[in-house]
């Protein structure tokens, strides 16, 4: 398997707990439903810190990388500040943020010098995965505020 | 070089999408958004979804494949498409009552289509303007019971249609499909993430998709095999009449899943846009035009921007209906065209007039001529829906069936379909020789006893 072929593999592997959390809810109901959201939120969290933390590890001498460095930091706070409001039951704002941020860091990422010159099929990859990341959270605040199966109703 | 000069004729897919699209715009019709959701939900939930996946893969895709087969071996209309390849095969030229079926099928089924597709337009107008004054039920009595009405909503599906198909492969029917499929996949989301955020979505998952392997009987499985045949417009040349445009480059069987896989997601979100909001809304669940025309109407009255809402859907089952249409008619106008009888856009006339006439009446079934039998205990509609869905279409396909599983050459099935998994290939020829005429043959047999 090439490089390429085995980062898709890992990255979609990595996307099936997105898809299980916001599905489960709607199967599910109820409390386990409002626990799986949480999980997606936390596992969120992570991804997008690793995210981004991949920006430290991207060539130092590409063209403002230095801002690049400060970006990925940024990523990280808002991982930190997405479990905040799960902490403050601020659950609605936490999935909308989610939402935002990996389309936001896909967005980032496709604008540095590097992406530009990275293998077709991982760019594809790049942009699908956000995509479906961005969806499996768009179908849990569908669920949040969905009237007849939000759990706060 | 004869194929090339045919093709010349009638013109080619431009991509290879282009194909999966007109060919899912054909499969996806009204029957997938208001009879799949409901068969399946009453039916056992996800265990019916299951057969019906396993009856798409015994019998729609073998089916499927065979007629694309024919098409682009032969690079003609059905008629000829099957003529010229049995001729090819050493065998009778009489298999060309196969395409004649086929054609005949797609008139009469178009005729009752077209105004039930016309009702379809009309509502677009209607749900925009209710006031709710007027209960549902009420509204779409008043609506069949005027014979102008009926006549001129079908008379402007009828023109759309044959405008379409009469502009030709790549200017019409190619560059439509490039329109209306997007716009349909674009309006089933916006209507499911409708549903899902207003509707009561986990009760619609639940009836849908929640397998009750008790309510599964022999009944649960004709109706699969029904929907699994009767979904993917086969037996009536649609496909074989699409797969002659097929370029020689692509590969049938790929298509073929794809396009089977799109008309299934499309029958499945098409529940999930629906089901929620009849739920949240205390309606019964229903099929056909009760469900969409009465329940769905009755659920617009009461929403919250149902007057933008309904519209939308509205479109939604016309977008469906019309590229539906245009695979009806293409087959007839297009063996026409190419016997030089007469030219594409004529051919488009003719036979769109003679199926307007036709459709008249079916409109008047509805109303003036509710008690007129054709068929005993069935009305001019009824017996059309009879003569087309229950013999004809059956039949057509348990003849595609046996003539590519027993009479076709190996050597050109192997041609079409190209380079594939010796296994896959082989599960094909056994599903297609033995298992689909046989499933199609009971399918044709439960219709009469």
């Amino acid at each position: 398997m090439n490089i390429n072929t085995i980062k898709s593999t890992y990255g979609y592997f990595g996307f099936t707990p997105f898809a299980l959390f916001s599905i489960t809810p709607w199967i599910t109901g109820g409390h386990i439903g409002e626990t799986a959201i949480i999980f997606q939120i936390a596992y969120g969290s992570i991804i997008l810190t690793f995210l981004g933390g991949i920006s430290w590890g991207w060539r130092d001498d590409q063209p403002e990388q230095k801002k690049n460095l400060s970006i990925g930091i940024l990523y990280s706070l808002i991982s930190c500040a997405m479990l905040i409001f799960v902490y403050l039951d601020m659950i609605l704002i936490a999935l909308l943020v989610s939402v935002i941020s990996f389309q936001s860091f896909y967005y980032f990422e496709k604008s540095t010098h590097d992406f530009k010159h990275k293998h077709e099929d991982y760019k594809k990859f790049r942009r699908m995965l956000s995509l479906l990341v961005a969806i499996s959270f768009l179908i849990s605040t569908a669920y949040w505020i969905n009237p007849y199966s939000n759990p706060l109703n | 070089m004869e194929i090339q000069k045919q093709l010349k004729s009638h013109g080619a897919w431009i991509g290879k999408w282009t194909f999966i699209l007109a060919a899912t715009g054909s499969a996806v019709g009204l029957g997938n958004i208001w009879g799949f959701p409901y068969k399946a939900g009453t039916n056992g939930g996800g265990a019916f979804v299951l057969i019906y996946l396993g009856c798409i893969l015994i019998i729609g895709l073998p089916i499927m494949i065979s007629e694309i087969i024919i098409g682009r071996k032969a690079g003609n209309s059905p008629i000829n498409a099957m003529k010229n390849v049995a001729l090819e095969c050493k065998s009778s030229s009489s298999w060309q009552i196969v395409g004649w079926s086929g054609i005949f099928a797609g008139i009469l089924i178009l005729s009752f289509y077209s105004v039930i597709a016309g009702i379809c337009l009309n509502y677009i107008f209607i749900s925009a303007t209710s006031s709710g004054a007027l209960s549902s039920p009420d509204q779409f009595s008043s609506v069949i019971s005027s014979p102008v009405n009926l006549i001129f909503w079908h008379t402007l599906f009828i023109v759309m249609t044959a405008l379409i198909v009469s502009a030709g492969i790549k200017d019409g029917i190619g560059r439509m499909v490039k329109i209306l499929m997007p716009m349909l996949g674009f309006l089933m989301i916006f209507m499911v993430a409708y549903s899902m955020i207003n509707g009561d979505f986990a009760k619609a998952i639940s009836f849908l998709f929640a397998p009750d392997f008790s309510n599964v009987t022999s009944d649960t499985l004709l109706q699969a095999m029904g929907q699994a045949f009767f979904s993917l417009s086969l037996g009536m040349g649609s496909i074989m009449a699409y797969g002659a445009y097929m370029p020689k480059d692509q590969q049938v069987v790929s298509s073929s899943f794809t396009v089977a896989s799109l008309d299934t997601l499309i029958a499945m979100l098409a529940g999930l846009a629906i089901f929620p909001i009849i739920f949240a809304f205390n309606l019964e669940p229903n099929s056909g035009p009760g469900l969409v025309f009465v329940s769905m109407l009755s659920a617009f009255n009461q929403m919250q921007f149902g007057q933008l809402i309904g519209p939308l859907f509205f479109i939604l089952l016309s977008v469906a209906a019309l590229s539906s249409s245009i695979s009806l008619l293409e087959p007839g106008v297009a063996y026409l065209s190419e016997e030089g009888i007469l030219s594409r856009k004529r051919s488009a006339e003719i036979i769109s007039f003679f199926i307007w006439i036709l459709g008249i009446g079916s409109a008047l079934s509805f109303n003036v001529w509710s008690d007129v039998d054709i068929i005993p205990g069935k009305n001019f509609l009824d017996s059309m829906d009879f003569i087309a869905n229950q013999i004809l279409l059956p039949l057509g396909g348990m003849l595609i069936a046996i003539f590519v599983g027993w009479f076709m050459k190996e050597s050109l099935i192997k041609d079409e379909i190209g380079q594939t998994n010796n296994a896959l290939y082989l599960m094909w020829r056994f599903f297609v020789k033995f298992i689909a005429p046989l499933c199609v043959g009971y399918i044709f047999y439960r219709q009469f006893f």
